[in-house]
């Protein structure tokens, strides 16, 4: 289960995801997300993810997909951290691979 | 014949005369002196004739006419004669008790050798004075009923027909005054065009030809003295009177009776056209006893049967047989004779044997007296509505039987409801037994309804719904405001526009489910409402409702087993598999005991201790000896879950109640109802939290995040922490409330530093264990291997030498133990451990020092006081870098 909660204040926006990042609450939290892009919320968003206990492998696609429409995804744990490094990593080597090509 | 003797007989018969007369006589000299008197006088006076004889007459005469007496007396006396008195003289004679008579009194002076006597005759005359007095009342009252009849009566001679005499009235309604009427002719006074006949009847006018009133029947008038004519009745009876034979002729005015007959003949018969013109209502009458005594052209239309060959025939004809076997028609005419009125649908039957379903209205009719005089009936062919009906049910039931899901349930209820009758608002309030209130749930509602929580639940006192629901009957309300519903949500439903309605209940398999709520924002809508096919789509409803109840509650049921299956398949994933404690220190043995005692209680268990002590061992040994041990135990660590799902996780929330509650949740606590919950880590409980958990636990009930709805549950705690609970609540950390509900029953797992002595036993039991399962056998353990694992501290405690040992079945290539003991000395631990053994052994070696004032030799010297060598006392400063400067 993932819970996912807006906080619009205090600071910039920031969307925190409690639980597992797994079926069907990726498809969930890419509904809050579009909502947050639709709502035109100030940039960039932040996406807490310290509390997030799993990532499956869609859970971790869709957060680079995040990652690449401006979110500011942070972790406090070690273990999350560690793939929202590979995430960052792997979407900057897209990033530049597209620019380079 | 003997002269004397004839004399003597003459004198007796006189004698027994005078005795035996009904009046009073008394004889009285010149003087007024009583001489003789007969048996009457002393029964008139109450006196006996001993005290009148020798009396003076005036003590028979009231003493107000005694002094004019005697005058009186001595003027008879001078002219003596027979001489009625009191006639009109209103004479009283006294009695002896005082009380005072009429009287007439006649005189008769009688000559005697003596001189002249006077005999009075005295007649008691009270009796007639009061039949006089009557009579005069009579009269007057004659008199005044004369006058103030208010017909007109007119006294006439006979044959002539000359008035007499008439009264106020006849004045008023011939419009002439009483000396223009009296000595006129009757004829006078009616129209040109009657008085002949006239004549002639009162001419052979005979009394008993006129016993009853003429002109009811007859049509006659009068004609007053403006010319007009005006209808009249006329009743003659013949009087005698001092002028001989007259008649007394009483006329009454009937022109406002004739107006009035004259509008009800009208109106008769304007209905009878009415009716003899409805098409489509069969309207006949039937007499007490049930036989047709009125038809009309369309009953005749309707029921195939001419009046002619209906009439006088029972109404039980028009019934079905097995109507007619169960006495329907019959019981029918009773029910209308008790209640006045009775509205029916049911199949009837034609003249051809044919069937239509008709709606039946029987009404009572019944006299000014209130008796029964028959009944009338209208009937309606309502087969076309039947079936359209019919088809409508269908589909409603097909519909409604074929949305399981209850809220794809509810939207079709309303979707149904608009094609039975139009409406304003809908809603279905269904019974709570928890509660024991109705739960309300809109299913069409106008702008404004604004109800909250509270006014969702609905009670039976003072609402409709409630009395429906109660009575199990329809109830219709054709004003809202009419102060009978005064709960918040009928003024919520009135402040929204709301002014009438009809409440049905939901009954399914003879089972009250709640009611079916229909109004409208007009007075009255419902007072014609079908309430018979508004009854039948109410229990289609009923079955829907009970339907999907059912399934969801199937679903509740699958739902919560799947959730505790995937429990269950965590749980073995991460089981222990810890099948018995092991150990035979006192300080487990005292726990064991601890453990046994409060088992079998309900009681909440607070088990305290380091990590890896072995508390959720010890909670699930209490689950399984308590009578919980048949249903599920259920762990939750509340130091695994993310604070803001912890609440989530423990109580479960509803699809929607937060952003990624996709679906609905059980929570643990529901999962362990009947069970045991052992909320492990217990101090991670956000503060919060704290007060929701506290009230589950003390209200045994708990509503899911996002519903309203509470959950009753029966639990038994069992809480676990490695924290100072006690310090936390002391820096308000933790709720004290909480910690004192949860503290009921403590147990303290020493850490396996304080019981080294179950060290051996456990090796030899996770040895064997690991062992096995990695099919290696293993059958030594050096002894110095066991001196080394009993010397570790195991700050990790059971979990700690279980994954040691595990790791050390691995590692061992034969049947001996090897264990990796560098392991045992964990590098940073170790360094803090012991740079604080090191600060105080070094601490303790300098204050030996400094005692024996720098000597490390000799008896007194920090070596001896110390119970050390030199040697040894040396290398030890020299290890821990003491100098001499240090002390």
């Amino acid at each position: 289960m993932l819970r996912i909660t807006l906080l619009r204040e205090p600071g910039p926006p920031m969307l925190k995801l409690e639980g597992k990042l797994s079926g069907p609450w990726v498809p969930e939290l890419e509904r809050s997300w579009n909502e947050c892009l639709n709502e035109g919320l100030a940039r960039p968003v932040q996406v807490d993810l310290s509390d997030v206990t799993f990532i499956s492998t869609e859970g971790e696609t869709l957060l680079k997909t995040m990652f690449q429409q401006g979110a500011d995804l942070q972790s406090h744990s070690l273990m999350t951290q560690f793939i929202l490094s590979q995430i960052k990593k792997d979407s900057n080597g897209n990033h530049n691979t597209g620019n380079g090509g | 014949m003997d002269l004397g003797q004839t004399t003597w007989e003459q004198a007796h018969l006189f004698e027994r005369l005078y005795e035996s007369l009904p009046d009073g006589i008394l004889l009285m000299n010149a003087n007024g002196e009583i001489l003789r008197v007969n048996v009457q006088t002393e029964k008139l006076f109450g006196y006996s004739r001993k005290e009148l004889l020798g009396q003076p007459v005036e003590i028979l005469i009231p003493e107000r006419f005694r002094a004019g007496h005697v005058g009186q007396r001595n003027a008879y006396h001078r002219d003596p004669r027979l001489r009625p008195m009191g006639a009109g003289l209103e004479l009283f004679a006294k009695r002896k008790d005082g009380a005072e008579f009429p009287v007439d009194i006649m005189l008769s002076p009688f000559k005697t050798d003596e001189g002249m006597l006077v005999v009075a005759v005295v007649r008691d005359i009270k009796e007639r004075k009061r039949a006089e007095h009557a009579l005069q009342e009579s009269r007057a009252m004659l008199e005044k009923l004369f006058e103030s009849s208010p017909d007109g009566i007119v006294l006439v001679t006979s044959p002539e027909g000359r008035i007499v005499r008439v009264n106020a009235q006849a004045e008023r309604i011939s419009g002439y005054s009483r000396d223009e009427l009296v000595g006129r002719s009757v004829d006078d006074f009616i129209p040109p065009r009657s008085r002949n006949p006239h004549g002639l009847n009162r001419l052979t006018y005979r009394p008993e030809d006129r016993a009853e009133g003429a002109g009811a029947i007859l049509e006659l008038y009068a004609k007053r003295k403006d010319g007009v004519e005006f209808p009249v009745e006329i009743t003659c009876s013949p009087v005698e009177t001092d002028d001989g034979e007259m008649v007394l002729g009483v006329v009454r005015d009937v022109t406002a009776r004739k107006q009035a007959e004259d509008a009800l003949r009208q109106s008769e018969e304007r209905l009878r056209s009415i009716v003899e013109t409805v098409k489509d209502y069969a309207i006949f009458t039937l007499d007490p006893e049930g036989r047709v005594t009125s038809w009309t052209p369309a009953a005749e239309r309707i029921k195939g049967y001419r009046a002619e060959e209906i009439i006088g025939q029972h109404f039980s004809r028009f019934y079905p047989p097995e109507d007619i076997e169960r006495g329907k028609p019959d019981q029918e005419l009773r029910l209308v004779a008790e209640h006045g009125r009775f509205e029916d649908e049911g199949w009837r039957v034609r003249k051809n044997g044919s069937r239509f379903w008709a709606n039946v209205v029987v009404t009572a009719l019944r006299d000014n007296a209130g008796n029964l005089r028959g009944f009338s009936k209208i009937t309606r062919d309502f087969t076309a509505r039947k079936q359209a009906e019919e088809a409508l049910l269908l589909e409603i039931t097909s519909v409604l039987l074929s949305n399981l899901d209850i809220r794809r349930l509810l939207s079709a209820i309303s979707a149904c409801l608009s094609q039975v009758t139009p409406h304003d608002y809908s809603s279905l309030a269904l019974y709570d037994p928890e509660l024991r209130k109705l739960r309300l749930h809109l299913l069409n509602s106008p702008a404004g309804l604004d109800l909250n929580a509270e006014e969702m639940l609905i009670p039976f006192e003072g609402t409709p719904a409630g009395l429906s629901f109660s009575s199990r009957q329809p109830v219709v309300v054709d004003r809202l405001d009419d102060g009978r519903f005064t709960t918040s949500t009928i003024q919520h439903l009135i402040e929204a526009g709301i002014r009438s309605g009809c409440w049905l209940p939901l009954i399914s398999h003879g089972r009250p489910l709640g009611t079916l709520g229909i109004a409208s924002v007009k007075e009255g809508a419902f007072a014609k409402a079908n309430l018979n096919l508004l009854s039948q789509v109410a229990n289609q409803i009923a079955l829907a409702i009970d339907n999907a109840s059912a399934v969801s509650q199937i679903n509740g049921l699958a739902q919560r087993l799947t959730e505790e299956k995937r429990y269950l398949e965590d749980e073995l994933r991460t089981e222990y598999n810890f099948e018995e404690i092991i150990g035979e220190s006192p300080a487990l043995k005292r726990v064991l005991k601890q453990t046994e005692t409060v088992a079998p209680t309900d009681a909440t268990v607070l088990i305290l201790g380091e990590t890896g002590t072995g508390k959720e061992l010890v909670a699930r040994a209490i689950h399984n000896l308590s009578a919980r041990r048949e249903r599920t135990f259920v762990k939750l660590n509340c130091a695994a879950i993310p604070g803001g799902l912890l609440e989530s996780e423990l109580f479960g929330h509803e699809k929607g109640a937060f952003t990624g509650a996709i679906s609905q949740k059980i929570g643990r606590l529901q999962l362990a109802h009947q069970g045991t919950l052992f909320l492990d880590e217990v101090g991670d409980i956000p503060l919060e939290l704290q007060p929701k958990l506290l009230r589950a636990l003390q209200e045994k009930e708990f509503e899911r995040l996002g519903s309203t709805r509470t959950i009753p549950v029966d639990v038994r705690l069992i809480a676990a922490t490695n924290r100072d609970l006690a310090k936390m609540v002391k820096d308000g950390q933790f709720r004290s409330d909480l910690y004192y509900r949860l503290r009921v029953f403590p147990i303290h797992l020493a850490p396996l530093r304080e019981r080294p002595g179950d060290i051996p036993i456990l090796v030899h039991h996770f040895v064997q264990k690991h062992a096995r399962r990695m099919n290696k056998r293993i059958s030594t353990i050096p002894p110095e291997t066991m001196q080394a694992l009993g010397r570790w501290h195991w700050p990790g405690n059971i979990r700690e030498i279980e994954n040691f040992i595990e790791r050390a079945v691995i590692l061992s290539p034969g049947s001996v133990l090897r264990v990796p003991l560098s392991e045992l000395a964990e590098p940073e631990m170790r360094a803090t451990e012991l740079s604080t053994l090191e600060a105080t052994e070094r601490e303790h070696i300098l204050r030996a020092l400094r005692e024996a004032k720098g000597v490390i030799a000799g008896p007194n010297g920090a070596a001896a006081r110390l119970g050390l060598r030199r040697t040894t006392l040396n290398n030890k400063m020299r290890k821990l870098g003491i100098t001499r400067k240090d002390f």
